[in-house]
């Protein structure tokens, strides 16, 4: 990257703010690409990723919670960081600096609807299916990257339909060790299709 | 008292195509598409910013500020690396005596240094775009249409101000003055009545030198470079490094030839360039006006000046402060209306406290002076702002105040209060006073080599 890069340059990997930390700042994406991910138990989800003109971290500034997720570089990215008090004294004087910031929000909120839509219309893998789909593919819950890009690339095909398994171990393997027959007449009953499962233990 | 707005299929004229009618056009249209008002704009700008040399260059040193930068950064402007000559992360302070790294808490790079127009006037190959023709080509594809014309004309019709051309006129509802301060554009203002005092200016002094990439990497580095010498009638002296030229920016008071020998031939100038070079005036120089007093008054019904031509920051960051110039007008026009009462009531108020803000800024340069020809108390200064770079995590005091005052990062009022705070006051006090009684008080403590 040139002599005339402004911000911050990550390596692939190397994080830019740690879920838990105190909000203090907030960054726009100057180049490259970043993840957002949450973790939990453990474990990491992937909520999204980032890419040149994304503003991020501004959810702290404006709650002043600790920061909701971790953002990590994805290849070498360029980072710009904004300073929260200067941000918040312009505000202050003119709200009209926040509206791109609120357009951003309300995209996110706007996204984040249509997923808890889809989630709920959805609980379990049984109520999934129509009439319409002919294939069911299943992943398991920690393959959620996958599950979505999958999901992304089959979007346009109305017989396959891609859903996450969200359902704990414990109950998954009772359920398959128990009555595994009367589970897949269940599922047969809606679908007319199949149901596949993929990457299941 | 009728109220002035701006209807669908209003138009708007804007004087100037600089930072300030750019950037005022830009948020016109922005803002008319929130308000989902469709506006006519008119940017009249005589300069192709792509012609190398004073022809395409509205002249200045070219740093676009950290305030500046985020906030555009906010607003959804990125300055592209392709303008962004060098991205500068930190600056160097140099006395005769001594030179002293200052890095920001942050070390990240968030000053832009670039070039205004196509380049200077020996520029090789064309190899960038400059600010003012890529903020202008941004008002365009807001949807401005640029008039390659410069206005010399205008009058009313109808209560309208109108821009009057060889043989024909266009009528607006909002004329938008940016003109800045090196043209004869104020001449437009008081034609159309405008009865204000036109801004107080002052001559200043820019160069570009030609040197290669790589000499000015190992030399300059990412760093601004202030000299903080004791030449009368110098406010602020800076070299900026670019690709392959040094900007050098001289402000103060009528800078003229023997100053600028001076500058060059000072030690402490000498020091920065490679062993043998003998640093002197570029191909490429200019002299142009900087405002250093607002104008009275920057509106009437259905006229606001933004920019330079109004009001801007001493010494510091002009370019920030045609964006929020422009940026309020625009606010003004588009959300409450066009009238003297309208802009009285929402853009007049940052107008002012801009202004006000510079009685601080002259207190500031005028101490900064005082402090320069007393060498215990600049040397208190530079041992202060060493001790807590040294020091990684000390209260770095000195350095916010030496960084704020250069970079145009933080008001004058701010800074000013800032050099009140006690703690500042012991700890230059006890710098100072440790230099006087070292070495530094038997050499008579005030130099005087003016
Ligand atoms: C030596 C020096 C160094 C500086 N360094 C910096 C710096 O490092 N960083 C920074 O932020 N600021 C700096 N400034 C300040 C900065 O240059 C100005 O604040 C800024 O250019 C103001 O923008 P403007 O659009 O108001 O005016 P200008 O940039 O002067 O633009 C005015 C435009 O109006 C056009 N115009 C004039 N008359 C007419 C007419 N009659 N019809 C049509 N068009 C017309 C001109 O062609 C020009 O393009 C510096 C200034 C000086 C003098």
């Amino acid at each position: 990257m040139g002599e005339g890069a402004l911000g911050t340059e990550y390596r692939d990997g190397e994080v830019i703010c740690r879920q838990g930390d105190p909000g203090d700042r907030m960054y726009v994406v100057q180049a490259g690409r970043a993840l957002v991910v949450y973790e939990a138990n453990g474990r990491e989800i992937q909520l999204t990723e980032l890419s040149a003109g994304d503003v991020f971290g501004e959810m702290a500034i404006f709650d002043r919670k600790p920061r909701s997720a971790t953002v990590r570089a994805k290849g070498p990215a360029r980072v710009l960081t904004l300073d929260k008090r200067a941000f918040l004294r312009g505000v202050h004087e003119d709200p009209s600096l926040a509206y791109r910031i609120l357009r951003e929000m309300s995209q996110r909120v706007r996204r984040l609807s249509e997923e808890v839509s889809r989630l709920k219309q959805s609980p379990g893998v049984r109520a999934m299916t129509s009439d319409e789909r002919r294939y069911v593919l299943v992943l398991p819950h920690e393959q959620a990257g996958l599950c979505e890009l999958l999901s992304r690339a089959l979007a346009q095909e109305p017989a396959i339909e891609v859903v996450l398994d969200r359902r704990v171990g414990e109950r998954r393997q009772r359920a398959e060790g128990q009555t595994p027959d009367r589970r897949r007449t269940d599922r047969r009953r809606s679908a007319q299709g199949a149901t596949i499962h993929i990457g299941q233990r | 008292m009728g109220r002035i707005t701006l209807e669908d299929g209003s138009r708007v004229a804007v004087i100037g195509g600089g930072p300030a009618g750019s950037f005022c056009a830009y948020f016109l249209l922005t803002f008319a598409e929130r308000a989902d008002l469709s506006l006519h704009v008119d940017i009249y700008e005589p300069r192709d910013f792509r012609k190398p040399g004073p022809a395409g260059c509205n002249m200045c040193g070219g740093i676009v500020s950290e305030s500046l930068v985020q906030a555009l950064a906010v607003e959804g402007i990125h300055l592209p690396s392709s303008i962004v000559q060098r991205s500068i992360d930190s600056y160097v302070l140099h006395t005769d005596d001594e030179s002293l790294r200052i890095e920001t808490p942050l070390r990240e790079k968030r000053i832009a240094a670039l070039h205004r127009g196509g380049g200077p006037r020996d520029v090789k190959a064309l190899a960038w775009r400059g600010l003012d023709a890529y903020l202008l080509d941004l008002a365009q594809e807001r949807g401005a249409k640029v008039r390659p014309i410069r206005v010399s004309e205008v009058g009313w019709e109808d209560g309208r101000p109108q821009v009057r051309l060889d043989g024909a006129a266009e009528t607006y509802d909002l004329l938008v003055g940016a003109t800045g301060v090196n043209s004869t554009g104020w001449q437009l203002f008081e034609r159309l009545g405008l009865g204000a005092r036109s801004p107080e200016t002052t001559k200043t002094y820019v160069t570009e030198i030609s040197l290669d990439d790589e000499t000015i990497t190992r030399h300059f580095g990412s760093s601004m470079h202030v000299f903080l010498l004791e030449l009368p009638r110098l406010d602020c002296a800076a070299i900026i490094p670019k690709g392959n030229f040094l900007t050098v920016c001289l402000l103060g008071k009528d800078i003229d030839r023997e100053l600028i020998r001076t500058f060059f031939a000072s030690p402490a100038v000498r020091r920065c360039f490679p062993p043998g070079w003998d640093p002197s005036e570029g191909a490429c120089h200019c002299s142009p006006k900087i405002n250093v007093g607002e104008a009275t008054r920057p509106f009437m019904d259905r006229v606001v000046l933004v920019g330079d031509c109004g009001v801007t920051r001493l010494y510091k960051d002009g370019i920030g402060a045609s964006y929020r110039t422009a940026r309020a007008a625009a606010r003004t026009a588009v959300f409450s209306g066009v009238s003297a009462a309208d802009f009285d009531r929402h853009y007049w108020r940052l107008y002012r406290s801009i202004a006000r803000d510079n009685r601080y800024g002259h207190v500031i340069f005028g101490t900064l002076h005082g402090v320069k020809r007393m060498r215990p108390l600049l040397r208190g200064v530079m041992k202060m702002a060493g001790a807590e770079q040294a020091a990684a995590r000390a209260a770095r005091r000195m350095s916010i105040v030496l960084w704020d005052m250069f970079t145009g990062s933080a008001p004058y009022r701010e800074i000013f209060f800032r050099t009140l705070d006690p703690r500042f006051l012991a700890r230059f006090a006890w710098e100072s006073a440790a230099v006087v009684t070292s070495d530094g008080g038997r050499r008579n403590g005030v130099t005087g080599h003016g």
